[in-house]
């Protein structure tokens, strides 16, 4: 019976040893480890990748190439609205004056009219 | 009658004009060629700074200092690269140069990390419902890294009118996963001088 105590004893023994093997752990590691078990998975998602946090660096030139590019592709947008739509003030047509003012109530988006 | 052929010889003018403009020309070059064409980081930068971080990460105290401690070698993870510079990198390309060379030294183990552990381990689940007895591989018993590679990349940029200098900060750090201390920062810097 003596013997058998001793057994549990050591037994019981050596699992809190094991539990905590490190005397300088902290002992709320616990708190901690349930903390960050919960949200692992998330915490993981960027591994093994590049994470971009790029930033836009000035650079004199490219803003000039760029401002270009911005006033060509303006002066096209506008260009193409005229060609989609005709204003009766900006281009009007005098081809013929009976034709001109055949169509007082046109509609603006109907351009074949004028042919 | 004349409108057709108005058609056809638009289509047919257009068709010489765009086989004229196809003079496009490409040629194999060699891997390590340096060409630097508009200035941006390139597989020249990428290439400088893996062989860099390979000499400096191989022969680094750190390594040294596990096997005494522990007497085994050192299983690595790689954990994230941020790149907080103006352009867009992938680090991919250095940071698989690295890991080959820990796999040639045989000095440095690695394991697998992010989407790959995840298929992985995936594989491992489906195996415990279709595979043999006999070859079903068991969970738990993955290798555990003792260190974690992590990287940032920063960068400089100077530019006036036409001319532009641009520096690249590319620092990867090794931290041992249990203590958090950091045993080895490697380092390089790619420094351009560009003029339109």
């Amino acid at each position: 019976m003596k013997s058998l105590l001793l057994l549990t004893f050591l037994l019981f023994s050596s699992l809190i040893i094991n539990a905590q093997d490190n005397p300088d752990q902290n002992p709320n590691y616990q708190k901690s480890m349930d903390y960050y078990m919960k949200q692992k998975d998330e915490l993981q998602k960027t591994m093994n990748t590049t994470v971009q946090n790029t930033y836009k660096a000035f650079d004199w030139y490219q803003n000039k190439l760029d401002k270009k590019q911005q006033r060509k592709d303006y002066r096209q947008q506008v260009r193409l609205t005229r060609a989609s739509a005709p204003s009766f003030y900006y281009y009007p047509h005098y081809t013929s004056y009976n034709r001109y003012h055949r169509n007082w109530n046109y509609n603006y988006n109907d351009w074949l009219f004028w042919f | 009658m004349k409108f057709k052929f108005t058609i056809l010889l638009a289509v047919a003018s257009l068709s010489i004009f765009t086989i004229s403009c196809s003079n496009r020309k490409v040629t194999r070059i060699d891997a390590n060629e340096q060409i630097d064409i508009n200035g941006s980081w390139n597989s020249t930068d990428s290439r400088l700074t893996a062989e860099d971080l390979i000499k400096q990460i191989s022969n680094d105290v750190w390594l040294t200092n596990h096997l005494q401690a522990k007497n085994k070698k050192p299983v690595v993870i790689v954990g994230m690269v941020n790149n907080k510079s103006h352009e867009h990198i992938e680090t991919e390309t250095f940071m698989k140069d690295l890991e080959r060379s820990f796999l040639a030294s045989q000095k440095i183990g690695l394991v697998q990390s992010g989407k790959k552990r995840e298929e992985l381990r995936g594989e491992k689940a489906d195996q415990q419902t279709n595979s043999s007895v006999s070859t079903m591989k068991k969970f738990g018993l993955e290798n555990g890294a003792d260190y974690i590679l992590q990287g940032s990349i920063n960068s400089v940029v100077d530019a006036y009118k036409r001319q532009k200098t641009v520096t690249y900060q590319v620092n990867i750090e090794l931290t041992n996963i249990e203590t958090n201390e950091v045993v080895w920062i490697g380092e390089k810097k790619i420094a351009k001088y560009i003029k339109n």
